[in-house]
């Protein structure tokens, strides 16, 4: 799964995927190459360690 | 073998930073079609050497590379299109915005269009002619005529070095500097031909020496003779309302400023305006030293309009008699508040035909050019009221 963030001042139609407000995340199955777009890379959660 | 439908094919534009220095394109207008071409015009030498074969070599000659795009009509896309082809001025209001567009130098721009598997890139896009035709009755499109500097469509692989990252050299069988229309962020396509296999880069560094790249991937796979190409995107778009026939109000009186609130004239299809501002040698100027042309330039520019009516009282055939000019304002509004404003300050009659024809209403086809109005300074404008707040 890949993020993306809307950083154009206007709402995007993208296509294959439809509208994204300004400041918008989406999570989309491929990658997209569209300079509208700012992939945004989101750290994994460490699991909890059960305390003794 | 893929095939590719036309319909998934895409253009998309941008302004250049810099005239002549390519950038990505992220502003799609929807286009109907497209005719935008690089013509190689290579010479065949025919010569006297002792053989009667008409063609003798191939050489390589001086590109152009131009065409005409017909594209949806409405006013966020119109005020890119029209930066191509006027001085754009200063945005204003709050939302909605008016940007002015007055006859002086334009911006270059950066064209990007997918056709089959690749993104063809042309630099340096610059329009000489626009106007507006009308279709399926009520819809609007616009009819721009555009000529570039340059083109990146496939390039061949001359050898590879390095394995994530990999720089790629590219032959220069195409020009002396290959690599022109490839900018660091684009991500590239490249055909390894032995297997037919296709592998993306994404481009980190565009070399200076004008046949090198650079991507973060390992490409080491690739060998001379593979194809390289500019991965098609994923396009967006951000539209208003389209232009439409049923919403086209032409405006006429002796002011541009009294046209501008005046009642809508009746006017029938086959009325537009037409917007030119001429390119040099029409295809750009072609300097020694590179078989691309080194720049476009615009000379002159004009506005004409084409005037369909049903004859009346005679006032306007009597104003062509007299050359009595008149100030037309023609209003495309959109939805609520925005707006494509063509301003003609002083518009000349030129022809007036009245063809009769059986069992028909009679009409006029007048054709006038706007001139210069010294007490407005300007023939003409065009303003556009969209919600950019920024280009």
């Amino acid at each position: 799964m890949y993020h993306y963030r809307n950083i154009s001042s206007t709402t995007q139609v993208l296509i294959g995927f439809g509208e994204v407000q300004p400041g918008a995340e989406i999570v989309t199955e491929e990658e997209i190459h569209n300079q509208n777009f700012e992939r945004i890379h989101k750290k994994k959660e460490k699991p909890q360690k059960s305390k003794k | 073998m893929a095939y590719y439908p036309t319909n998934l094919s895409y253009l998309m534009v941008k302004q250049e930073t810099t005239a002549g220095t390519p950038v990505i394109p992220n502003v799609a207008i929807p286009m109907f079609s497209e005719s935008l071409v690089t013509q190689l015009n290579n010479v065949q030498i025919s010569n006297m050497v002792g053989l009667r074969d008409m063609v003798y070599k191939v050489v390589t000659g001086k590109r152009t590379h131009s065409g005409q795009l017909t594209l949806r009509a409405e006013p966020n896309t119109a005020a890119h299109i029209l930066s191509m082809i006027l001085s754009r001025g200063n945005v204003s209001g709050g939302g909605p915005y008016t940007w002015p567009f007055t006859l002086g130098p334009s911006g270059s721009y950066t064209i990007g269009i997918r056709k089959g598997p690749a993104e063809f890139r042309y630099w340096g896009v610059k329009g000489s002619q626009l106007q507006p035709n009308l279709v399926e009755g009520n819809l609007l499109q616009f009819q721009l005529n555009v000529a570039a500097l340059g083109s990146f469509t496939f390039r061949e692989v001359a050898s590879v070095s390095g394995s994530g990252p990999t720089v790629i050299t590219l032959k220069t069988n195409y020009d002396q500097v290959p690599n022109k229309g490839l900018v660091v962020n684009d991500v590239i396509e490249a055909l390894d031909v032995s297997t037919g296999n296709l592998l993306t880069g994404t481009i980190t560094a565009v070399n200076a020496n004008g046949t090198q790249f650079t991507v973060t991937e390992n490409l080491s796979v690739l060998t001379a003779g593979d194809v390289v190409y500019i991965k098609p995107q994923t396009p967006s778009i951000s539209l208003l309302g389209d232009l439409l026939w049923s919403r086209t109000e032409f405006r006429e009186s002796d002011t541009a400023a009294n046209a501008l609130t005046a009642a809508a004239q009746n006017v029938l299809e086959g009325s537009n305006w037409v917007l030119t501002h001429e390119i040099n040698n029409d295809t750009g100027e072609q300097f020694a030293g590179s078989a691309d042309p080194g720049a476009i330039i615009h000379t002159q520019g004009k506005i004409e309009l084409n005037l369909s009516r049903d004859l009346t009282d005679g006032q306007e055939q009597n104003r062509f008699v007299t050359k009595a000019n008149r100030a037309f304002v023609i209003r495309h509004f959109v939805d609520t508040g925005y707006e494509v404003r063509v301003t003609i300050n002083s518009a000349v009659p030129l022809t007036d035909e009245i063809a009769l024809n059986t069992g028909e209403v009679s009409k006029a086809d007048q054709s006038f050019i706007g001139e210069f109005n010294t007490s407005d300074s300007q023939a003409f404008d065009i303003k556009v009221i969209n919600n950019l707040s920024s280009m």
